[in-house]
């Protein structure tokens, strides 16, 4: 009995330990070191890139009342590398607006749709969103609606 | 406990030879073999052979008591002569030697110590032993520091073992192990631990439990406590149990604490210090006079908040709305000794743990910003030998951790690291000399899980070290009671996971730390003397030491090479890049202390440090941040039958040796809210000044013939005079002091 008793306990103890031993963060998702944004138009040309992610290289980023433009968000690296984001699928570009009411971004894969719904002026910043939080949030933006 | 060949056995009554009460939980003991302990009414039965055998009895607080006990069947009643001055009448031990050895200055904070502080943390319940401070970043946060190193370089250990957990990575990580139901606490000062780990260039911490059973308890014992404190409203219940049921030895025991906001001088609350804590863990053995094997679970839990403000202004580089740390450890550990007849071969000894470890960190509005997991495994075999004059061990040491985090708030990079060691000691005695050598081999490799390099990163790659550390000391026993103890030793630490890797902020720094994956390993050597008297009436210690550490790691604030201003960081825009940089420095000091027993009522405990480090090299010597000040306390007791009475002063000198602080932006010590955000130089470049404490404490042992269970009520008073007061190691000194006045109760009973 005693026997039986001794083992059972330490059975006990040990399953305590073995369900123990995932670990508690499974999957290593790295953050995003991007150390610049590119947003460039549908046909490839450059609109506008950070610098030292501290200012923008043009003062305004000019668009059209109802025309809706594509762009494509690029980060690069320290180097100027390109990084290729696309096959992960715990990131995404996220897009801050002061006055949400004059412009919208519409993500697409790969892409997203920049809408204007009115003239005026705001300013507009773009993330770099990891899972639960941002790994890159650009400068703002001014954004001129005509 | 059989002994081999036992035809009788002894029941023994131990009692206070003042005081006439029982004595639990006293050793008896053969040579170094642990026989049994007695239970709360002061019994112990041993079985011995029909000639008798010589007997050793200890107890914390008693002196030792030696005789021969002979098989009777009449109960044999022994008397404890309480020796109050006594400094440390258990010993340190370790797997290697066993009780007793290192040559190392050491002090133990003993189970009825333990339970007259009932600290939060290791560190608050070990502070005031010669040369041991404390690192806060609130009450739960704390960090021990000996001889002014801390983190990485002090080796905390839980029944020898790692704690597995990442408390040496940052100021606001706990260490997962609740003080209130250990045995005893060892602390061991200064490089030279090598039978612990190469990493011990400040010292080591062990906490012992004896969750797994050495020996077989006579009977089941049972011990409780309960608190309750003025300063933060806190309360906590601990409890501990042995007992034995056929051939298998168990023990069980458990505390929680539940703490409010702490408050200061005035009742001025702290922010985001209140806590609560979890830490409940069970053991099972089998042992027996040949040895033990048994395995042991335990469960940490503890929810504690960081502050970011006082009165009104947010700590500087604090985030507003401070941070709450739920953290969660879970260990599963192994332990067996084989104690042989071999001639040579004394005992052969191994044990391990497995910990999971996970930590999460919340910020305002209850998002997750960083959390920290890890596995973590180490394991140690060693075989106890002696010849003639001489015993000695060797040994090895394995140990594996696989460190993740994630969240926004996270710089520090996913990592796996290993470690080999082989170590052997020896010690010889002849006559009144005994002489110590060792020697370790350890090789540890570091390899990055997440190898992407940034604009400050570069070169990412697996980083491995190889080092042989050592240690050769002597001791020579003089007239008079006097003991002189010398030890020259050398240390090794490889850089950890965060030195070496870090890419982002570290909010509790208020931070943003990049690694340096080229780093060398810190290289200490030190040199140790230890001066000891032991007389009727009292006991004294003396020691001065010196070490050098070469590659010492210390973070240093960036500055952008355009502009000369402080560089911040890439990704928030918020904090000063800071980056570890390598110099040599210079730790020394001197720690003693003096106990005296003029008459059996009275005792004085003097103890003081004068810890000081500097940087070496260079055209200006510049003193090492963090230094904790010197410090003198004076611990007065009286005791008239069950009654004592305590008054402790302790004085904390003005810490004004801070190194020259850098250019932030033309920051002072003066904390300034600039565009609404309060900004300050870091902790560690501002002076601290001094204050003089006052304590008081009131216990009164209730006999069981009033109470039925033993028990004893213990009132105790910090800061007295409710004096406001800094400490030198707390991050957030300009701006918060420390606890005001506490009135602490403390309940114990046992069975």
């Amino acid at each position: 009995m005693m026997r039986r008793l001794s083992a059972m306990a330490v059975c006990a103890l040990m399953a305590c330990g073995l369900t123990a031993c995932d670990h508690p963060i499974g999957i290593v998702s790295a953050h995003i070191e991007a150390a610049d944004l590119v947003v460039r138009d549908s046909a490839g040309v450059e609109l506008t890139r950070t610098s030292f992610n501290r200012r923008w290289m043009v003062d305004s980023l000019v668009l059209r009342d109802g025309a809706s433009l594509r762009v494509t968000i690029t980060p690069v690296d320290f180097r100027g590398t390109e990084l290729d984001v696309s096959e992960r699928r715990d990131v995404s570009y996220r897009f801050d607006a002061e006055r949400a009411e004059l412009v919208q971004w519409e993500p697409q894969r790969g892409f997203g749709w920049l809408h204007p719904f009115g003239r005026g002026e705001t300013r507009v910043r773009f993330l770099i969103w990891h899972g639960d939080h941002a790994d890159f949030v650009s400068p703002w933006l001014r954004v001129v609606i005509r | 406990m059989l002994a081999q060949g036992a035809v009788g056995s002894a029941l023994l009554h131990i009692v206070d030879s003042e005081t006439r009460l029982p004595v639990r939980d006293v050793i008896v003991r053969v040579g170094t073999r642990v026989l049994a302990r007695s239970d709360s009414l002061g019994h112990v039965r041993v079985r011995i052979s029909e000639d008798g055998r010589e007997l050793t009895l200890q107890r914390l607080g008693y002196a030792p008591w030696r005789g021969r006990i002979v098989p009777t069947d009449s109960i044999r009643d022994i008397r404890l002569t309480p020796v109050r001055y006594e400094l440390s009448a258990l010993e340190v031990r370790s797997r290697a030697l066993g009780r007793g050895s290192a040559l190392q200055a050491s002090s133990v904070v003993g189970a009825e110590q333990l339970a007259e502080r009932l600290a939060p943390s290791i560190a608050a319940a070990i502070v005031g032993e010669p040369g041991v401070s404390a690192r806060t970043n609130g009450p739960m946060a704390t960090q021990p520091v000996i001889r002014g190193l801390t983190g990485d370089r002090v080796l905390v250990l839980e029944d020898g073992m790692r704690t597995g957990d990442i408390a040496t990575t940052a100021p606001d990580h706990a260490v997962t192990i609740d003080p209130g139901t250990a045995e005893q606490i060892e602390v061991i000062r200064g490089p030279g631990g090598l039978l612990y780990g190469s990493n011990t260039l400040g010292g080591v911490v062990n906490v012992i439990r004896d969750d797994i059973p050495r020996a077989r308890p006579a009977q089941t014992t049972l011990a409780m406590s309960t608190f309750g404190e003025s300063v933060n409203g806190g309360i906590g219940v601990s409890g501990r149990a042995r007992g034995a049921v056929g051939a298998l030895s168990w023990a069980v025991d458990g505390t929680g604490r539940q703490a409010g906001d702490t408050r200061g001088p005035n009742a001025v609350a702290l922010p985001f210090t209140d806590l609560e804590g979890m830490d409940v863990g069970a053991g099972l053995s089998v042992a027996g006079s040949r040895g033990h094997a048994g395995v042991s679970a335990r469960e940490y839990r503890s929810y504690y908040g960081v502050p970011s403000s006082f009165g009104g202004v947010t700590l500087p580089g604090a985030h507003d709305g401070g941070v709450y740390v739920d953290a969660r450890r879970t260990q599963l550990r192994w332990d067996a000794e084989w104690r042989t007849d071999d001639a040579r071969i004394e005992a052969i000894s191994v044990g391990g743990n497995a910990v999971r470890f996970e930590q999460s960190e919340f910020e305002q509005g209850g998002f997750v910003g960083t959390r920290f997991g890890q596995l973590a495994a180490s394991g140690e075999a060693v075989m106890r030998l002696r010849a003639g004059a001489h015993r000695g061990a060797i040994g090895s040491f394995v140990q594996w951790r696989d460190l993740r985090a994630e969240g926004s708030f996270t710089g520090t990079r996913p990592a796996v690291q290993r470690t080999v060691a082989l170590f052997a000691v020896d010690e010889y005695t002849r006559g009144s000399l005994t002489l110590l050598a060792g020697a370790r081999v350890d090789r540890s490799d570091t390899r990055p899980l997440d190898s992407t390099e940034t604009l400050l990163l570069r070169d990412v790659r697996t980083r491995a070290f190889t080092a042989v550390t050592g240690a050769f000391g002597a001791r020579l026993a003089l007239p008079l009671g006097f003991e002189l103890t010398t030890q020259v030793a050398r240390a090794f630490r490889p850089p950890s996971i965060e030195e070496l890797y870090s890419a982002g902020p570290h909010l509790a720094s208020y931070a943003y730390e990049i690694g340096d994956p080229s780093l060398s390993a810190e290289r200490g050597t030190g040199v140790d003397a230890l001066l000891q008297w032991r007389g009727v009436r009292g006991r004294a210690e003396l020691s001065a030491y010196g070490m050098r550490v070469d590659d010492y790691v210390a973070f240093a604030p960036q500055l952008d090479p355009a502009t000369g201003a402080p560089m911040r960081d890439p990704r928030l825009r918020r904090y000063v890049v800071y980056r570890p940089q390598q110099v040599d420095a210079l730790l020394w000091g001197v720690e003693g202390r003096a106990v005296l027993a003029p008459t059996p009522q009275w005792t004085f405990d003097l103890s003081g440090a004068l810890p000081r480090g500097a940087q070496r090299g260079g055209a200006t010597s510049q003193p090492l941040p963090a230094m904790p000040a010197a410090t003198l306390r004076l611990d007065v007791r009286h005791q008239r039958g069950p009654l004592t009475l305590g008054v402790i002063g302790d004085r904390r000198f003005a810490q004004r040796l801070v190194p020259d602080a850098p250019v932030l932006d033309g920051l002072t010590c003066s904390v300034q809210v600039i565009d609404g955000e309060a900004q300050g130089l870091p902790a560690e470049f501002c002076a601290t000044p001094g204050a003089l404490l006052l304590n008081a404490l009131v216990a009164w042992r209730l006999p069981a013939r009033a109470t039925r269970w033993p028990a004893t009520l213990t009132l105790t008073v910090d800061n007295l005079l409710d004096t406001e007061w800094r400490d030198p190691l707390w991050r957030a000194k300009q701006v918060a002091p420390q606890p005001g006045r506490n009135v602490r109760l403390v309940v114990q009973v046992e069975r």
